[in-house]
């Protein structure tokens, strides 16, 4: 009775423990369109009025997910009391809220990246790096999105199997 | 005056000399930046030079070096991280910024097709800043004042002595009335947000109860749209300038409006011989010329002419 229980308990943390990163995926899934969203609406409050960061990024904070809104407004309150450099700035305030970012790295660098470029020169260079990490992020999302279903079946399976090597090697 | 945003407009190391200067804002009117060039600031009426320990002094071998790093980091305080944002108001050589700055710029100018695209490479940033000075247009109210309304009234002076100063303090003084004058709902287009200093749309100085501003509105559009929307008893606009002001301002004489305007200039001659200000001269549109003196106090009066030019006030004379 104890040897079923054991092995019930093995199958099941090993297809919890991989559901697990399914779930990750998903939720950087998630945030990626939420990043994008971010951009999408940054765009439109600097096309429509020409804003300048730190009010553009005020004013869109409470429609974008609370971490977020949490950066943008952080970020947008330090370029007011403008200490050193924007990549900085922005590098910084990205940093407290990477926590809670349930992102990679790389998605993270990109991010930076992007405060590298903002601020400098005029309305349609701005813009086209706006676009441009848009697009870079929509290709990732898709990319993400056609792999996630292969990704959960590689999951599924090899939580299984490890657990069912776990299992006979116990046994 | 905020002390603590003008500060923020600076890098570090001159924001702390600022600091230690130990300045009355309210007497600080411009502060000049120039790459390799000695930090200068207009105090008090006159020109110092701030030293390296936050003093302020006369001798110019004793004063801060500003460096290129220092000007440029400037400029993005000044536009906060978002030149693109100003890139319509430095095609003209300047920007204002929260609470009607006015920070003038010069450097390497980019030219497309005869005309300036931008400044880059900017190595030069004068800020001038807006003081509220209120009840200094008391002594002009009595000249502009009709029985029940005002003249249409054109104030003529050099820069920098003060004449969006007065003009501001004209606005709000005719928006709240007087003991004996009933106030009157003002339009105010400030084309380069230094009447109001708006921000966010509101206005940071204090121009009555009775005023609308249309912020950043270019002011031929400006005056079309403040006597369709807010129906306003006087107009007020900051610098006219090209033709289509002219002809914004015949629209609005045609209207019933009563118009306030300012103008460079050092004397009413010195309009008249403006093309431009031919036809309004001749068409007696202006009922009131308001003339400035060269001193640094603002609204301060050399004279006033009606529109036939009959000077009816000579300073010294009275």
């Amino acid at each position: 009775m104890n040897k079923l229980i054991g092995s019930i308990f093995i199958l099941l943390s090993g297809v919890l423990l991989c559901d697990f990163e399914y779930q990750k995926l998903k939720k950087r899934i998630h945030m990626l369109k939420e990043i994008r969203q971010m951009c999408l609406l940054l765009g439109n409050e600097i096309r429509f009025s020409r804003n300048p960061l730190p009010d553009a990024m005020n004013h869109i904070a409470n429609r974008c997910a609370p971490v977020l809104e949490r950066f943008l407004r952080n970020t947008a309150l330090d370029m007011r009391t403008c200490h050193g450099q924007l990549y900085e700035i922005f590098s910084q305030n990205l940093n407290t809220v990477r926590e809670s970012l349930p992102v990679t790295k790389e998605d993270i660098d990109r991010f930076i990246c992007l405060g590298k470029y903002w601020g400098f020169l005029d309305y349609q260079v701005q813009m086209r790096y706006l676009e441009e990490y848009e697009k870079e992020v929509e290709a990732q999302i898709t990319e993400l999105e056609n792999t996630l279903p292969i990704q959960r079946r590689i999951y599924t399976t090899a939580g299984l199997a490890g657990s069912c090597t776990l299992l006979v090697l116990l046994l | 005056m905020n002390e603590q945003q003008i500060l923020n407009l600076f890098p570090v190391t001159v924001r702390r000399l600022l600091y230690r200067a130990s300045l009355n804002w309210e007497q600080v009117y411009e502060i000049r930046l120039r790459a390799g060039g000695p930090l200068i600031l207009l105090y008090r009426e006159r020109e110092m030079f701030l030293n390296g320990q936050g003093r302020l002094t006369e001798r110019i071998e004793e004063s801060y070096q500003v460096s290129i790093e220092e000007v440029e980091a400037t400029m993005g305080y000044v536009a906060n991280y978002s030149l693109y944002a100003y890139e319509e108001e430095l095609k003209q050589g300047y920007l204002t910024i929260q609470g009607g700055h006015r920070v003038g710029v010069a450097g390497k100018t980019i030219v497309e097709a005869s005309r300036v695209k931008g400044v880059q490479y900017i190595s030069c940033i004068n800020i001038r800043l807006a003081h509220e000075v209120k009840d200094c247009a008391r002594q002009v109210l009595p000249f502009i004042w009709d029985k029940d309304s005002v003249y249409h009234t054109l104030i003529i002076s050099p820069p920098r002595c003060g004449k969006t100063t007065l003009l501001r303090d004209l606005i709000r003084l005719i928006s709240n009335g007087t003991k004996d004058k009933k106030g009157r709902t003002v339009a105010v287009i400030d084309e380069r947000s230094e009447i109001a200093g708006c921000y966010h749309g509101v206005p940071q100085n204090d121009l009555g109860v009775r005023t609308d501003v249309l912020d950043g509105c270019p002011k031929t559009e400006g005056m079309m749209m403040a006597i369709r929307s807010m129906s306003p008893e006087v107009i007020a606009v900051d610098e006219l300038g090209v033709y289509e002001d002219v002809h914004a301002v015949e629209s609005v004489v045609n209207c019933g409006c009563k118009l306030l305007a300012t103008v460079h200039g050092s004397s009413i001659e010195d309009i008249q011989e403006k093309p431009l200000f031919q036809r309004l001269m001749q068409e007696r549109i202006f009922q009131r010329y308001i003339l400035l003196c060269d001193t640094r106090l603002p609204g301060h009066m050399k004279a006033v002419f009606n529109e036939r030019g009959v000077c009816l006030y000579q300073e010294g004379r009275g």
